[in-house]
């Protein structure tokens, strides 16, 4: 059993260009979404590179498919325009994440689907 | 809307059953609920099951369950909300002989989910998250909870310790009820020192994989006066149901509950009363910080309290407020789609005074609480005893 890779994952941009949507009222919205509340309006919006740890843990164990990653750190993230996201923080000291810690999103490869089959890509962030 | 009450109750062992399939742990709960009530038919029923397909591979139990469990053709719809399936299969019972559709409906929930490897059954339970945007990152249903423990500890102050007792005390309550998965007590220093899953939750903060299946049977409140009055009349009084975001980084705040928080108001309004009314609760303890936060976001604890009252006690059986008298998700076992129905059934033994070593003393109003994912779904139903 694992995550598959729709066929359409990658036709999904907000995996490898950080690509998110701003609301008439300034919200961002990451990935963007079809309707907005209130039935606002949205612009593209390009992420922040750089922003902060809001709340994080280690993982001693994972899905499937990321067990021999483990232990590994995840995080929920808030970049300096305010947009949120759940990722892996990678490159780092175990020992050394907290919250409010300075990071930075990089273009990183996510899993592969055995040794011939697909790579997935995407983002993971790392200490700025 | 007609007064709805519970006339039977039914489940099974829960644990590791490898001598019992999908089909047999509903159809088995589902036999004890109708022989409790005494009924000779259901108009209809509502299965509670997560995913039938993911640990089971079997869909379509609407079908196979009415067919084992010899109902044909009698309606039925198997109903998900992740973790939360077996509150909203209560709910949609409820609002059916509430609504006066239907006079006598089966209420049940199972899931079987021993069959998979764990790995397996990890991911099966992680698609109750946002599969695209959390799962994909490689988060798994401890990390989220993890995640929700770490803010609340730097932003109240809650513990380790304090999370530790939730778990000790709902296995002292457990160890009390013979259809617990691990009815056995475990001390603070087990639960502080047990295997680390998901910093900072440990082993013994995190609920089991469980295999079972809970029902009940509800009828309209003038029927049970008349035709099955054995038992004190337990009717429902409050239900509140709501949701919030699938993916917790959506949310504003990581350290409440709101989809709870609304579901509550509403069961409180219904029923006209407030969380001081309640004597007792069952409450969504899929890891231990789950259950301090609940306990804030019903109002029984203000805000950043639900940690200390666990530490002093007030939840046990002899506190103030007593949480999951079953034992709870942590000893009780978890077998997802069951687990709202087995709640109900707890309270409903409670308010009989059938709920062997573990009974309260004369309680007579218990109150449930059964959430989806890391919250994106709260059912709340709230139970009075009316004699």
């Amino acid at each position: 059993m694992k995550i598959r890779s729709p066929r359409y994952a990658r036709e999904i941009p907000q995996r490898y260009r950080y690509e998110a949507a701003k609301t008439k009222s300034g919200k961002i919205f990451f990935p963007p979404r079809m309707i907005y509340p209130g039935g606002e309006t949205s612009e593209k919006h390009i992420l922040a590179q750089t922003g902060k740890v809001l709340t994080w843990t280690i993982l001693q164990t994972g899905p499937a498919e990321y067990s021999d990653m483990a232990p590994y750190a995840m995080a929920i993230v808030e970049l300096d325009d305010g947009a949120r996201f759940t990722s892996m923080l990678v490159d780092v000291d175990l020992a050394t994440v907290k919250t409010g810690m300075r990071v930075r999103i990089e273009f990183r490869k996510i899993r592969q689907e055995g040794h011939e089959g697909l790579l997935c890509y995407g983002y993971k962030v790392v200490p700025e | 809307m007609r007064d709805v009450a519970v006339i039977g109750v039914g489940l099974q062992k829960w644990g590791e059953r490898w001598d019992r399939s999908l089909r047999d742990l509903y159809v088995e709960a589902a036999q004890n609920a109708i022989n409790d009530a005494g009924v000779d038919h259901i108009d209809s029923m509502y299965i509670g099951c997560m995913s039938g397909g993911l640990f089971a591979a079997q869909e379509h139990l609407a079908s196979l369950m009415a067919d084992y469990l010899g109902v044909t053709p009698a309606a039925a719809a198997r109903v998900e909300s992740a973790c939360a399936s077996g509150g909203l299969a209560m709910r949609l019972g409820w609002m059916e002989v509430a609504s006066g559709l239907s006079d006598i409906v089966l209420v049940g929930g199972v899931e079987k989910m021993t069959d998979v490897t764990g790995d397996e059954a990890t991911f099966a339970l992680a698609t109750a998250a946002d599969t695209e945007w959390e799962g994909y990152q490689g988060v798994t249903f401890p990390a989220l909870y993890a995640m929700m423990a770490r803010a609340h500890m730097e932003k109240y102050g809650t513990t380790i310790e304090q999370m530790s007792h939730v778990s000790v005390k709902n296995h002292a309550n457990g160890a009390l009820n013979p259809d617990a998965q691990y009815p056995f007590t475990v001390t603070l220093e087990t639960v502080m020192n047990s295997t680390m899953v998901s910093d900072p939750l440990r082993l013994l903060h995190c609920s089991p994989i469980t295999d079972g299946g809970a029902a009940v049977i509800l009828v309209p409140a003038d029927l049970a006066r008349s035709k099955f009055k054995k038992r004190p009349l337990v009717t429902v009084v409050g239900s509140g149901h709501a949701t919030d975001t699938i993916a917790l980084h959506s949310r504003a705040d990581f350290t409440s509950i709101k989809a709870t928080e609304v579901a509550a108001q509403k069961a409180y309004q219904m029923a006209g009363v407030g969380p001081k009314d309640i004597d007792f609760a069952e409450v969504h303890d899929c890891f231990a910080i789950a259950e301090i936060m609940v306990t804030e976001a019903l109002g029984f604890f203000e805000k950043g309290q639900g940690g200390p009252a666990a530490e002093k006690g007030l939840t046990a059986l002899t506190g103030s407020k007593p949480i999951n008298t079953s034992g709870g998700l942590k000893s009780k076992g978890h077998p997802v789609g069951a687990t709202g129905v087995a709640q109900i059934i707890e309270v409903t033994r409670q308010l009989w005074g059938e709920a062997g070593k573990r009974q309260l003393k004369n309680p007579r109003r218990g109150l449930t609480q059964n959430m989806g994912g890391s919250g994106g779904s709260t059912l709340v139903h709230i139970l009075e005893r009316k004699d």
